[in-house]
């Protein structure tokens, strides 16, 4: 379900700026229109008419179309033409339905309608979401209002291991009575979280001991005793923890909850636990007094990613630097000097570990940042070299990305680059070439083919830079498309289309999000699929009924595609085809 | 990263209000101020009844007296107001501050589902006293007062009973400002898998409930805009509206017709009207099932109650569209933003219940409009001057865009405007019972208000310097925020011109007044228009600025009833004539409340007028912009004749609020 927008007073529609260029913008054609009808019932679980259901169906030919049911669950589309539908159906607390699909929020079969068909037996059947809902208190065990609280999914990360995915779209404080609801959750495994509570830097706390309040008001009562210091006293700074279901600060130790379909649970109780946050004080040696502005990052790293948060400030002329309200956690401190990118940089990077509420003290050693200096080749059979290799977007991209260089890679006419103020660290290499105004939309384009550092090949892969290093680069560009295509035969022989073929990468130092090298397609009518410019290497290659695009960046599920998958090894632009047999 | 960039936040309908704000940093937070004694302060926490508050964090920062407003409750002081890291009490609502130097300080305390902690509150949105402290001394008697705030719950429904999910519910506080009744967005809630909703935290007061509807459309072409850049500027010029979700390109999935894109759709009905039928949509509606704002029923909501089972019945509606073109007397106005609202939300626009952006030639297509009185309103904001640009900003995960001006620099001042005129139109349509089309609307040019400033007495008149730094502005005089004038700065000679600006009620402020000098009056025709209203229709040129170097002072003292000097009352200044307790705007130096400080208070340049004057207790001043309660307390009311120039002194005991 949608959700409306908070319309402020300043509020505009707008263009969103964030989305990425489209290949096509959607400018308007006559939607074509024909004689086919698609007409249907909409029923909850237990065989009821769902009446003011949404009903949606999308052609493969620009034809969107909704209506909502009547009061019988019925809905119908006229006038259409042939080609194939999806059709999908929503209503709020229950998670939408694709028809043909095996569970909700998964892609379905739709309808392949032919010129003039009438097709009239459509059911679809909404299933009640399951709902998580509970009561946060706080350290005295009363009800705490206003505190956020997140739903995650529980599932493995692509490196195999537990994590939690946070359900979007459902953040929301505890009312009044320290009560959550997160509903419309389809079935799975999930668990509750809070965020700090006093959120940012100003938000902590002290919290006397008794016998600091005992002492004050010992003084009030008795004018003539001195100020004095308490027996006891807690000069440390508190804030509320993150709290995992029911009370774990670490959120991979967070309990898990099974939410069967349409379930509820109204006993998720999280207890929130004020800790001693803490600071970091230090100081930059070697600092000179024309080092002007150096600039700080203070970088969380949670086991589960999602939590990592960066926070960027400046050191003082002095080289000293202050950063309070501290979680206790894993921390890289990171200095760098402007120019950031520069042959002058100096940078220092230092791992803090951070306990309960004591002050850490840290020195930071400036040291001249490095150059990686590179090469590009281009290793043409149809295309000749771009005439502007300047042009050339040469893309370095350190892991943890406390120092990004992008954009700093400097490439001149005869290919040779250079990036400076490289710190230590893992990074990645990687090129493309910009597409000129008149390109034709169809390869032959440019692609990487390899990336060698020092002499390895690190294709698609991360790499450390040492300090005093001076690495060297050669970026490979091929103008060569692999293809790998194929049909899906069921065991019979027949073709199938119902299907999704994954392709993806045997070694799994590969598995990384938005990976080339991981790939999903949807055969068309006929069975058909393709893939095209996969990197050359050794692939496995499997279908599948069931996909949501968030299993290609889960393990488990590339794992559990992996069992059933078929090896093929594909070399520089090779064409291959592969049939893919399943089932008996 | 830390910026100097110099923002300002673009008003709603009408011309930008300048507040200049560096952009936070994201650094540590400053250092607390260091300046230690021996001094000690300790206290409670209580609700009203006295019991204990635990686990509320109390803060001190060094401060000043505030004064009540409606709808104003104030914030813990800021971290650079902060002299200690703030406490939190113990089980019996104990806190202390100890190594405090001599001065006066403001003690606040905060927690969740509570309202109003500040020292020397006796309403939840009340004045906050200060605690003084001598060097070395000690202060055991603190007491900050907390409220249960309020709860207002219930749920959404259709006409058949059924829970209608994910509708967002607005919660509308209503308070009298400038002596009118004004309608302020107050929060707002998604309902739940059960249609619920539930307000909490609230301040108490009257609210309305309302499930505002707005769909907007936009010319296909549009789709076209991938990035802000690409935008024309009279998109944003004219999109400072209040009805618009933000809107997101992979939403434009839908043609509506007439080659235009349905940008936001409508709550659980199909995503579109089909050709020129009645489209059923859920309309806007107000508690308990109303179209406008005037039919909804008040819900009063009390401290520590919950008002529940507030529940809104939205039927399934037939909805119509309003079509037709707006015209400009030069090009057409294209990408211009046609805001269609309900006619008795015209003073408070909460939203919009369609917004519909201009074609190339004009034309705009308004859907899903129910039955109803409505207006059509454009108005499109002059272009800020020089390297200034509106900007949008603020959108993603669900949320709006904001409409800013970007640019200048803190050495070159504020923002300015182009000289751009200002173009409006506010046109009443009605919808019966189908389309309404060929709607010509006629975008009509803003009007100046031009004059020059005279210093009347023997001090050195300004520099030039001086000059720029004297601001003048129009004030909506029913104190909306809504159509405030962005202020312009007085030339080196003394003459001042207004930005374009949308015809309506004003009052001509001044701010920044000369050194020695204080401003008195803006004469036009023999009237004030600083403090009566000026109806703006067309161009003004001969405004008289006059500034005085010996206003006018009433100063004294309120005692209560026991005859010692009353720390926690109000005094209200007003004029006899009943006529004046309207339309008075928010800065009005005829009818105002001061604070009292240790049992004193000061008004400074009253105009010339016959006046009552009053203390009451702080709890008694909730509403007192509300004409009624001025009436009440008018009886009670000293007399007090200020003449120009004069300074007089008074004593006055507290009454109570009959």
């Amino acid at each position: 379900m949608k959700l409306f927008a908070l319309l402020a007073l300043c509020s505009v529609a707008i263009l969103d700026a964030q989305s990425p260029a489209r290949d096509a913008s959607p400018t308007p054609v006559a939607a074509p229109t024909g004689t086919g009808v698609l007409v249907g019932i909409v029923k909850d679980s237990d065989g009821q008419p769902l009446r003011r259901a949404l009903v949606t169906i999308d052609g493969d030919m620009r034809v969107t179309r909704s209506t909502i049911t009547d009061d019988d669950g019925k809905f119908s589309f006229g006038a259409l033409p042939a080609g194939r539908f999806t059709i999908s159906a929503e209503k709020g607390g229950y998670p939408s339905v694709s028809y043909g699909a095996k569970r909700p929020g998964r892609a379905g079969s739709g309808v392949l309608l032919t010129d003039g068909q009438q097709v009239t037996d459509i059911a679809l059947t909404l299933a009640r979401g399951g709902v998580l809902s509970g009561k946060v208190y706080d350290d005295r065990g009363q009800p705490m209002p206003g505190v956020p609280v997140q739903p995650w999914e529980i599932s493995s990360s692509l490196s195999g291991e537990r994590t939690l995915t946070y359900v979007p779209g459902n953040g929301i404080p505890t009312d009044d009575r320290g009560m959550y609801r997160f509903y419309g959750l389809p079935p799975g495994e999930y668990t509750v979280g809070t965020t700090w509570f006093y959120s940012g830097m100003n938000g902590d706390v002290r919290v006397p001991t008794d016998a600091e309040i005992s002492a004050a008001f010992a003084l009030i009562n008795n004018p003539a005793a001195a100020l004095s210091a308490p027996s006891a006293v807690d000069t440390r700074s508190y804030n509320f923890a993150r709290v995992y279901f029911p009370d774990a600060l670490d959120p991979l130790a967070a309990a898990t909850i099974h939410l069967s379909a349409g379930e509820e649970r109204d006993d998720v109780d999280v207890h929130m636990q004020l800790r001693p946050m803490s600071k970091i004080e230090g100081t930059i040696a070697g600092i000179e007094a024309n080092s002007g502005f150096v600039e700080m990052v203070l970088a969380r790293k949670d086991r589960l990613g999602a939590l990592n948060s960066t926070s960027f400030w400046s050191a003082k002329a002095d080289g000293s630097f202050t950063t309070t309200s501290l979680g206790p956690g894993d921390y890289t401190i990171f200095a760098r000097t402007h120019p950031p990118i520069s042959e002058a940089t100096m940078f220092a990077s230092q791992d803090v570990t951070i306990g309960s509420g004591d002050p850490v003290s840290v020195t930071l050693t400036l040291q001249p940042a490095m150059t990686l200096t590179g090469k590009l080749v281009f290793d043409g059979v149809i295309l000749k070299p771009p005439p502007d290799l300047t042009k050339v977007l040469v893309r370095f991209s350190s892991r943890g990305g406390l120092s990004n260089n992008n954009g700093a890679a400097k490439v001149d006419a005869a290919g040779n680059f250079s990036i400076d103020g490289v710190s230590t660290g893992s990074f990645t290499l990687g090129a493309s070439v910009p597409a000129t105004g008149n390109a034709t939309p169809d390869p032959p384009r440019w692609s990487v083919a390899s990336v060698v550092v020092d002499g390895r090949d690190v294709t698609d892969l991360p790499t450390e830079i040492t300090q005093g290093a001076s690495p060297s680069a050669a970026i490979t560009f091929t103008d060569q498309v692999s293809e790998l295509s194929g049909t899906v035969l069921t065991g019979a022989g027949q073709r199938a289309s119902d299907f999704f073929v994954v392709v993806l990468p045997a070694d799994r130092r590969y598995w990384s999000q938005q990976s080339r090298r991981i790939g999903s397609a949807r055969p068309d009518a006929t069975g058909k699929f393709i893939f095209r410019g996969l990197p050359a290497g050794d692939y496995r290659i499997a279908a599948t009924t069931d996909l949501i695009p968030g299993d290609l960046s889960d393990a488990s599920a590339l794992t559990a595609l992996l069992n059933q998958s078929t090896p093929v090894t594909l070399a520089l632009g090779e064409k291959r085809t592969f049939d893919l047999k399943i089932g008996g | 990263m830390r910026s100097m960039a110099f923002m300002a936040k673009a008003l709603s309908c009408a011309v930008a209000s300048v507040l200049a704000a560096s952009l936070n940093a994201q650094g540590p937070a400053p250092a607390a101020a260091q300046a230690t004694g021996t001094g000690l302060i300790t206290g409670r926490v209580v609700d009203d009844a006295g019991a204990p508050i635990p686990s509320a964090i109390v803060s001190i920062g060094r401060g000043t007296p505030s004064a009540a407003g409606p709808g104003q409750p104030q914030g813990p002081p800021g971290p650079q107001a902060r002299v200690s890291t703030p406490g939190l009490t113990d089980a019996q609502g104990r806190f202390f501050f100890r190594d405090l130097a001599a001065g006066s300080y403001n003690l606040s305390a905060t927690k969740p589902g509570w309202l109003g902690g500040s020292f020397g509150r006796t309403r939840p949105d009340g004045s906050s006293r200060v605690v003084t402290l001598g060097d070395g001394a000690r202060r055991g008697d603190i007491s900050i007062t907390m409220w249960k705030a309020a709860t207002i719950a219930g749920r959404v429904i259709d006409e058949q009973s059924d829970p209608i999910v994910g509708a967002e519910v607005r919660l509308v506080r209503q308070t009298y400002v400038a002596g009118r009744r004004q309608a302020a967005f107050a929060g707002r809630f998604v309902t739940d898998d059960r249609g619920a909703f539930r307000f909490p935290g609230l301040a108490p007061g009257d609210y309305c409930v309302v499930v505002p509807a707005t769909i907007a459309s936009q010319p296909a072409s549009s789709a076209a805009m991938n990035s802000l850049g690409d935008l024309p500027h009279s998109y944003l010029q004219t999109m400072t509206g209040v009805g618009i979700q933000s809107n997101i390109p992979e939403d434009v999935d839908l043609t509506a017709g007439n080659d235009r894109l349905l940008v936001s759709h409508p709550l659980g009905t199909s995503r579109g009207p089909s050709g020129d039928a009645a489209w059923l949509t859920y309309p806007a509606t107000f508690f308990p099932s109303a179209r406008t704002l005037s039919a909804a029923n008040v819900i009063h909501a009390i401290a520590g109650r919950e008002q529940s089972a507030i529940d809104l019945v939205v039927p399934l509606t037939k909805t119509y569209q309003v079509s037709g073109t707006l015209t400009a007397s030069d090009a057409p106005p294209s990408f211009h933003a046609v805001h269609l609202m309900l006619a008795d939300l015209a003073d408070n626009p909460l939203f919009d219940v369609s917004t519909a952006v201009t074609d190339g030639a004009g034309a705009f297509t308004s859907y899903g409009v129910p039955p109803g009185q409505y207006l059509a309103r454009v108005v499109r904001t002059p272009y800020p001057a020089g390297d200034a640009r509106l900007v949008a900003g603020g959108a993603g995960n669900g949320q709006p865009m904001s409409v800013f001006i970007s640019g200048g620099s803190p050495a070159s001042g504020p923002p300015r405007l182009s000289d751009e005129p200002l173009a409006y139109a506010d046109q009443p349509i009605t919808v019966i019972d189908r389309n309404v089309k060929d709607v010509n609307i006629a975008l009509r040019q803003g009007v100046h208000v031009r004059g020059h400033a005279e210093f009347l007495g023997a001090s050195t008149p300004p520099t030039p310097a001086q000059m720029r730094q004297t601001f003048v502005t129009l004030e909506p005089a029913n104190g909306q925020a809504y159509g405030a004038i962005m202020p312009n700065a007085l030339s080196d000679d003394g003459h001042f011109v207004t930005p374009s600006s949308w015809p309506s009620r004003y009052l001509l402020r001044v701010t920044g007044t000369p050194p020695g000098w204080t401003f008195k009056g803006a004469m036009y025709q023999g009237r004030d228009v600083s403090e009566s209203p000026l109806a703006l229709s067309s161009d003004i040129d001969d405004i008289a600025l006059t500034f005085t170097d010996h206003p006018s002072k009433i100063d004294g003292t309120v005692v209560g009833d026991d005859g010692k000097p009353d720390l926690g009352a109000v005094v209200l200044l007003f004029p006899v004539d009943a006529a004046s307790w309207v339309d008075y705007g928010r800065t009005s130096r005829r009818v105002r409340s001061v604070p009292t400080t240790a049992g004193a208070f000061t008004l400074t340049n009253v105009p010339e007028g016959d006046y009552l004057l009053i203390a009451i207790s702080d709890a008694d001043a909730t509403d007192w912009q509300n004409p009624a309660i001025l009436q009440k307390l008018s009886s009670l009311a000293e007399h007090v004749h200020v003449a120009d120039g004069q300074a007089s002194s008074i004593s006055l005991r507290t009454k109570r609020l009959p």
